[in-house]
């Protein structure tokens, strides 16, 4: 009795670990870095000349003996250069830029999940997946990327084009659900961050097509209905001239 | 920290039942009503004023200016402390410990771990008193229920994810959580997910990681950036995933990696070499001295019965603060290795056979009258103590030689003047130099507490590091000036770029090496060093810049003793050699028809030679004076017993010399002290810096040639410098990397 | 304790010289007599053979031959009764009686005495201990 009670109980506690380790994990999950063939500190890595005057640009911001404060905005035009991701190398090319040792990198690169440390899609798709999007559906719209992708979250499709991951509130609550599209295809140049709002599983899917075939496509909200992100079908208030603010009659006194 | 007695005072509140504390001024008391509350009640009487409690940890308040001073009230109590003070500290010198984890006086503030809120009135929250500076009026009040509260939810957060493995962890015992939980935490949580657990990391074979355990507090993470100057150690990640490693593969390439064990208030980083030996309450302690470099750290030795079982540093603000070299914590298992354990005498065969201390010291006196005295040598070991040195002299020069010296130092060495080899300006008073020219010396393998020293200058003033010698890692931004004489002939001449700097400097330091005693141009170096000295100004009546830096416990005092040989050639037309633990005499040098007598308490180079082996007492097993580099004499205490068949090394040249028949007229400890007063006052002053009188114009002018060559690196090998560690096998693995490197 | 005090009787003290020494000789006798129950039960037939062990004990004996006053050798007396009525009872171990009787009360420091003539307590002292 007691050992099936435990047993039940048992079953119940894996039950309720199951679902988080499969479906929180962030960016990239390790913390720590292993040596594969193409991340390693011997690899060689550097700006491309375009790029080296882009971080001369962005050092120019700060002072010269705060070299370290470019290390964000560094970090993300070595991540667009490197086509998405930062490999050990990059960091360490950064850290060799701005004069700190390459662990002061490490731990930026590692504390904010927008630096993925492994390999991601030519195209990444990131699902907003915080309170209100998650109400408005945000879990079916990844499951009909996966699903569609045949991926699971943080893997690359076989071509290389697409992966998929979660992001925390991107600030388009009043357009939830939305996934993120960072286009690593044309570099640093041509690269774009847009948010496609108001999706359904069924445009999620189309958006992926549209972007296979390499078409570029508005973003913004999803809905033909809505225009940025007012009111479905036009405004149902506010639809007078707004009043002036009340004044105090300076005649009166 | 103060911490149990911090705890019994939160777990027994009433006063009155709790005995009488060590100091009869400390007082303990319950909770007090503040001022406010007393008002209130509107008491005819004005309340008495309790008494002050002392200050936590004898923490003193250093006015640097009588106008910075501002008063704030700790519980009521107003204290005056300097401007820029934090909360924390105020409430130190009020008496008052406040629980921390992050919070350490030697390194920057993190204010992570949240333990030390106070509550400070007209805040609305409580504040982190570590990270808060205290301001004029400042009421803060430490043991109300919402500093309590407070105390309290954080202490349930950091246990959310502490592993329960108190039983199975070497912190047991002497860990902040363990101790802060039981005075401040909750006795129960409210947490039932699965804890987080951690993937240890390789730190080398000193630390042992267990990083389920780690709190956070990034102590060792400060540490490893601001005092050991190594930038390995980071805070990965974030939120619950948040852990300290390295992020790629690397080691901790530092030689004060042992101490982040120290630190570390939790059971993550522990020592591997003493990992599962032993609790901290088993072990008895014995302050005593650090003898494998010249700096004479102070340390703590913890033993049980016969046995080692770690070494930890002491508090010494003047020589070692509170950290201590890789070496000097982790060497104790040579102690236990390769040690000689009876009298023996090599036989006809070659092979050493045991005999009994009366035949072994018959032999030896016997051999010893057979020889003409300006044939017998005798050279003092590294890790000799004076009260030895004393008695080896006396012992030779009753038997008629003078040809007496202490390895290390060369053979022509001046003894006369001890600002000539000592660290005049003191290792403390490194911090108020400006810029320091590094001759022929790596402090970072020679002395890695004054490398400390210099790194924290250089940390916090910017101060410039020139460095002659061999190119060198260093862990401070330091210029590369040149490999050898040359150099310092240019700087010398005022020709080298590096002059202008050493000019406009307000205290200039020069740091010899000791191992530039050792070349023939030896003299022609000094008088270098003193021209640049005398232009430079590094010898004023209110800054003596001008350091030697030595490398074996055993010099100073040997100097200060006049170990200093008649000849340099006596070696080599030597007949009778005694060796007290002299391991790095060139052995080639000595005749092969001499007799050797080895005095050691390991089998190390010098035993391969020799005829017959006295074994003697080690540092850890008898008590013996010590000079550091700068001067500072100080005593190593027994904490074990000898090994075997072992004596203590001046005892057994006392022996000796009564079977020779030149009795020496000192029969303890306290007879040969005040033998030593007669030749060196200063080495019988423990704990004083004797300083030494500078005159420079004393000095002759030498007119050598300087040779050209480079300086050498004097140790090739930071962990195996001496017989105890060349016998460690710890300090083999460490070798092993560095090598490996 | 109780048990052996009760054996041993304290004995009238001895008017003379001549009686105490015929109390020697008893002694000796009884002493020899159980040699051969000794070395049965601290099983001593391959460390030692009666003779040595009656050897020893006349030397124990020897050692205080120069006392003559009857009541300090009444008091040896008892005190070796004492001893004597320990190791009959097995009291003791056979370890004890190797290290007393067989081998000696030095230990196995054999050459002691002629040698350390002459020397200083230091030296003696260090030839024993470090401490």
């Amino acid at each position: 009795m007691l050992a099936r009670l435990a047993a039940n109980r048992l079953l119940e506690i894996r039950q309720l670990f199951r679902q988080p380790l499969s479906s929180r994990s962030f960016s990239t999950a390790l913390n720590y870095h292993l040596d594969s063939p193409d991340n390693n500190p011997d690899l060689q890595w550097e700006f491309s000349d375009v790029n080296k005057e882009k971080a001369k640009e962005i050092l120019s911001h700060y002072p010269s003996n705060y070299k370290q404060s470019a290390v964000i905005p560094l970090l993300d035009l070595a991540q667009q250069q490197h086509g998405g991701w930062l490999p050990v190398s990059a960091m360490n090319a950064v850290a060799k830029v701005i004069e700190v040792a390459p662990i002061r990198v490490y731990e930026v690169a590692t504390f904010y999940s927008m630096f993925n440390r492994s390999k991601v899609g030519k195209y990444h798709l990131l699902v907003c997946g915080t309170t209100p999007c998650m109400i408005r559906g945000s879990r079916e719209i990844e499951d009909a990327l996966l699903k569609h992708l045949g991926v699971k979250r943080n893997e690359v499709t076989k071509d290389g084009l697409f992966s998929v991951g979660e992001m925390e509130c991107m600030g388009c609550c009043v357009n939830a659900p939305m996934i993120t599209v960072a286009d690593y295809s044309n570099g640093s140049e041509g690269y774009t961050y847009n948010y496609y709002e108001d999706v359904t599983p069924k445009r999620v899917v189309e958006i992926v097509e549209t972007l296979r075939r390499g078409e570029k496509l508005p973003p913004g909200t999803q809905n033909p209905q809505r225009i940025r992100c007012g009111p479905e079908g036009g405004n149902t208030t506010l639809l007078s001239e707004p009043k002036p603010p009340p004044c105090r009659d300076l005649d009166a006194c | 920290m103060g911490l149990g007695m911090l705890a019994s005072r939160v777990m027994r509140p009433t006063a009155s039942k709790l005995p009488r504390n060590l100091l009869s001024h400390f007082h303990i008391r319950p909770i007090v009503s503040t001022p406010e509350s007393s008002a209130a009640q509107a008491q005819p009487e004005p309340e008495p004023t309790p008494p002050p409690r002392a200050p936590v940890a004898g923490a003193r308040v250093h006015f640097k200016n009588p106008d910075d001073a501002i008063e704030v009230f700790v519980d009521g109590y107003p204290v005056k402390i300097p401007k820029g003070m934090t909360v924390l500290q105020a409430c130190e010198v009020a008496g008052v410990d406040i629980p921390r984890f992050c919070y350490h006086s030697r390194l920057s503030i993190a204010g992570n771990c949240r333990m030390c809120l106070v509550e400070v009135e007209k805040s609305p929250k409580p504040v982190a008193s570590c990270a808060m500076p205290a301001l004029p009026g400042m009421k803060i009040k430490t043991d109300t229920p919402v500093a309590k509260k407070a105390r309290e939810g954080v202490m349930e957060f950091l246990l959310m994810n502490h592993p329960l493995d108190c039983p199975i962890c070497d912190q047991g015992g002497e860990c902040d959580l363990q101790d802060q939980s039981m005075a401040f935490g909750s006795d129960r949580g409210r947490f039932t997910e699965m804890k987080r657990s951690v993937v240890d990391k390789n730190l080398g074979p000193l630390v042992k990681t267990v990083m389920t355990r780690c709190i956070q507090c990034t102590r060792c993470v400060r540490f490893a950036t601001e005092v050991a100057g190594v930038q390995d150690l980071g805070m990965l990640g974030r939120g619950s995933g948040e852990e300290i490693g390295t992020y790629v593969e690397k080691l901790m390439t530092s030689e004060l990696s042992g101490n982040v064990i120290d630190i570390c208030p939790v059971g993550a980083l522990t020592s591997k070499p003493f990992a599962f030996k032993a609790r901290n309450w088993e072990l008895k302690g014995t302050e005593t001295i650090d003898v494998t470099d010249a700096v004479g750290s102070n340390i703590r030795i913890d033993s049980r019965g016969p046995e080692v079982l770690r070494i930890l540093p002491r508090l010494n603000e003047d020589i070692n603060e509170e950290w201590i070299s890789d070496k000097t914590r982790f060497f104790y298992d040579g102690l236990k290795r390769q040690r000689l354990n009876d009298p023996m005498i090599r036989g006809a065969d070659g092979r050493f056979k045991a005999v009994s201390w009366r035949d072994a010291l018959a032999v030896v006196a016997e051999v010893a009258h057979q020889t003409k005295p300006e044939e017998i040598v005798g050279i003092a070991g590294q890790l000799s103590d004076a009260e030895s040195m004393m008695a080896l002299k006396d012992f030779l020069n009753k038997m008629g030689s003078n040809n007496v010296w202490c390895e290390g130092n060369g053979v022509n060495t001046d003894a006369d003047l001890r600002s000539g080899y000592l660290m005049n300006s003191g290792i403390a008073g490194l911090e108020k130099a400006d810029v320091f020219l590094l001759v022929g010396t790596q402090p970072r393998v020679e002395a890695a507490m004054v490398n400390a020293r210099i790194q924290k200058t250089v940390r916090a003033t910017q101060a410039k590091v020139g460095y002659i010698g061999p190119a060198a890692d260093f862990n401070y931004d330091h210029q590369h000036l040149g490999i050898g004489p040359q150099t310092l002939i240019e700087i010398a001449e005022g020709r080298h770029p590096f002059c202008s700097a050493l000019l406009n400097a307000k205290n200039p330091a020069i740091i010899v090496g000791a191992g530039l005693f050792e070349r023939k141009d030896k003299d022609a170096i000094f008088s270098a060093v003193e021209t640049i000295s005398k232009y430079a100004k590094v010898v004023r009546p209110d800054w003596n810049g001008f350091n030697v830096l030595l490398l074996n416990a055993a010099q100073a005092a040997a100097l200060d003793l006049g170990l200093v040989p008649e000849s340099g050639k006596s070696i080599e037309s030597a007949k009778f050699v005694y060796l007290m633990g002299a391991d790095d005499v060139n052995m080639e040098k000595v005749p092969v028809d001499a007799f050797v007598v080895y005095q050691g308490h390991h089998g190390d180079r010098g035993v391969y030679r020799a005829n017959v082996i006295l074994p003697a007492a080690a540092f850890s097993e008898k008590e013996g004076t010590y000079e550091n580099t700068e001067g500072c004499v100080q005593q190593t205490l027994p904490a074990v017993p000898t090994v075997g068949d072992a004596r203590d090394d001046w005892k057994i040249i006392r022996a000796l010399s009564e079977v020779a028949g030149v009795r020496l007229p000192y029969d303890s400890l306290g007879a040969i002290r005040s033998r030593i007063k007669t030749v060196a006052p200063n080495l019988v002053h423990m704990d004083e810096r004797e300083p030494a009188t500078f005159s420079a114009s004393l000095k002759p002018d030498f007119s050598h040639k300087m040779s050209l060559t480079a300086f050498g690196s004097t140790i090739e090998n930071f962990y195996m410098t001496d017989s105890i560690t060349r016998a460690s096998k710890i300090m083999a693995q460490c070798s092993a990397l560095l090598l490996k490197k | 304790m109780a048990f052996t005090l009760r054996s041993v009787k304290v004995p009238p003290n001895s008017a003379s010289l001549e009686e105490a020494r015929h109390r020697v000789f008893d002694f000796f006798r009884a002493a020899c007599r159980s040699l051969p129950t000794v070395m049965e039960i601290y099983n001593l037939h391959d460390v030692a053979t009666v003779s040595q062990l009656r050897s020893t004990v006349a030397s124990e004996i020897r050692k205080n031959s120069h006392v003559t006053n009857p009541k300090v050798i009444d008091m040896l007396l008892f005190k070796a009764m004492e001893e004597l009525g320990n190791i009959a009872e097995h009291a003791k171990q056979r370890h004890h009686i190797i290290g007393q009787y067989v081998v000696g009360r030095q230990g196995l420091v054999q050459d002691v005495g002629t040698k350390d003539q002459g020397i200083s307590n230091f030296l003696k002292n260090f030839y024993n201990t470090n401490y």
